[in-house]
């Protein structure tokens, strides 16, 4: 039996305390099947950001469970010891801006991932290479970043976060600075990956262009989310 | 003493004192003798060639050698401060890259290590900067200053160990940065 890739359940997050305290998730639900691309919508404030940092476990949540591949990694407290080696390892990032390291070249920029889980910097390297031909841009491997375009470089980004073969990826606004033609291209490598790595992606966005591609949807707002179902959607 | 006479008879054509006179001894003249029958005269004093080579080694280029070691420390310093300030500036350029670092499970060490090998980077390229231009343009000043290869070989270490230290504070910065701003805006 295949274990949903991202499953949340009364996932709650609190800052502050007292008369201040401000809910900024109040008991969110999800599943994400492997292979699965879900878009997750809403408007500024709604909670997409403080989702987005629970699920990568850079903020611990208030309340609630959350499971990756079938393994309890929060019920009412974090059930992994190790959360840095957690996201290297189980979870790739995606952002608005490719974010890349502007001193190394194209195909150390990828292997910085596997370098870090303590692969050999040859075998690491070797991956990038793969990985990066995968995502048509391994004629750029020896390039330096500037080199590149705002595309490439965005796929450079995503082969980065690909690397490790992570379950799920975790895309913030990955289209906001491209134009039309760029996000569908970068939202069709994403299906793309995830068809082919089984990895399941959830894509924050407020890209109108970008929205009809997702087969599921979840909104947010005031920090609850509600599902589009497909169905819906295809009506 | 033979020529002292002459000596400060042509001394006074031109000048109505004297202030020095240098002496050549017949050979096998002990200067210490000489100058000992000379310092019994009522205002004069005497100095062999061992109290000058004292009075110059002790008194002169002591003093330079301290002048110059302050000039060092000064720039030592000054040069910490600049690296510093470069370093922290660039650090604090690429905090967004340095959260996405932490966010992908970089560790600190890894983080702190990227920010030393920059600084280090500078002050090499600073040394070899320095290094060539004072062997270019050390004829052309005025005061002579010896470098010797071990010279070159301290002042690199000292310049590696003054950049570490000016990345201290970079780094505590980078270290400081949290990973969940390299999500949402």
């Amino acid at each position: 039996m295949t274990h949903p890739a991202i499953e949340i359940s009364g996932l709650t997050k609190r800052y502050g305390a007292g008369d201040t305290a401000v809910e900024a998730l109040k008991g969110v639900d999800m599943v994400v099947q492997p292979g699965e691309v879900v878009g997750l919508i809403g408007p500024s404030g709604s909670g997409k950001s403080t989702l987005l940092k629970c699920l990568g476990a850079v903020i611990e949540p208030t309340a609630g469970r959350m499971a990756l591949a079938g393994e309890v990694i929060y019920d009412h407290g974090w059930k992994v010891a190790d959360l840095r080696a957690l996201r290297r390892d189980r979870i790739g990032f995606v952002f608005q801006a490719p974010y890349l390291i502007p001193f190394l070249d194209v195909t150390d920029n990828v292997a910085v991932l596997p370098m870090l889980a303590g692969e050999a910097n040859g075998k690491a390297r070797d991956r990038a290479r793969e990985m990066l031909a995968a995502l048509d841009v391994g004629h750029r491997a020896q390039a330096q970043v500037p080199q590149l375009s705002g595309g490439e470089q965005q796929r450079v980004a995503i082969a980065r976060a690909l690397v490790n073969q992570p379950p799920i990826i975790l895309a913030d606004e990955p289209t906001a600075p491209l134009d039309s033609e760029r996000a569908l291209t970068v939202i069709r490598i994403l299906n793309e990956m995830a068809q082919r790595f089984g990895t399941a992606i959830i894509v924050v966005t407020h890209d109108e262009k970008i929205i009809p591609t997702f087969r599921r949807i979840y909104h947010i707002r005031d920090g609850r989310t509600y599902e589009e179902a497909g169905e819906a959607r295809a009506a | 003493m033979p020529g002292l006479l002459e000596a400060v008879q042509a001394s006074q054509a031109s000048s109505r004192t004297v202030n020095v006179v240098m002496l050549r001894l017949a050979p096998h003249a002990d200067e210490t003798v000489v100058a000992r029958e000379i310092r019994r005269w009522k205002h004069l004093e005497a100095y062999t060639r061992a109290d000058m080579d004292e009075i110059l080694i002790a008194k002169l280029i002591a003093t330079s050698a301290k002048q110059i070691f302050m000039f060092l420390v000064i720039l030592a310093v000054v040069s910490a401060a600049i690296v510093a300030f470069i370093i922290y500036t660039m650090t604090l350029a690429k905090v967004r890259e340095i959260a996405v670092l932490k966010l992908i499970g970089a560790r600190n060490r890894t983080i702190a290590g990227m920010i030393l090998q920059q600084a280090l980077g500078l002050g090499v390229i600073g040394f070899v900067v320095g290094r060539t231009a004072a062997a270019l343009w050390a004829p052309v000043f005025p005061k002579y200053v010896l470098l010797l290869p071990g010279d070159a070989v301290i002042g690199a270490a000292l310049v590696m160990a003054i950049c570490a230290l000016a990345s201290i504070v970079a780094i505590r910065a980078a270290l400081r940065v949290d990973p969940a701003t390299a999500i949402g805006g």
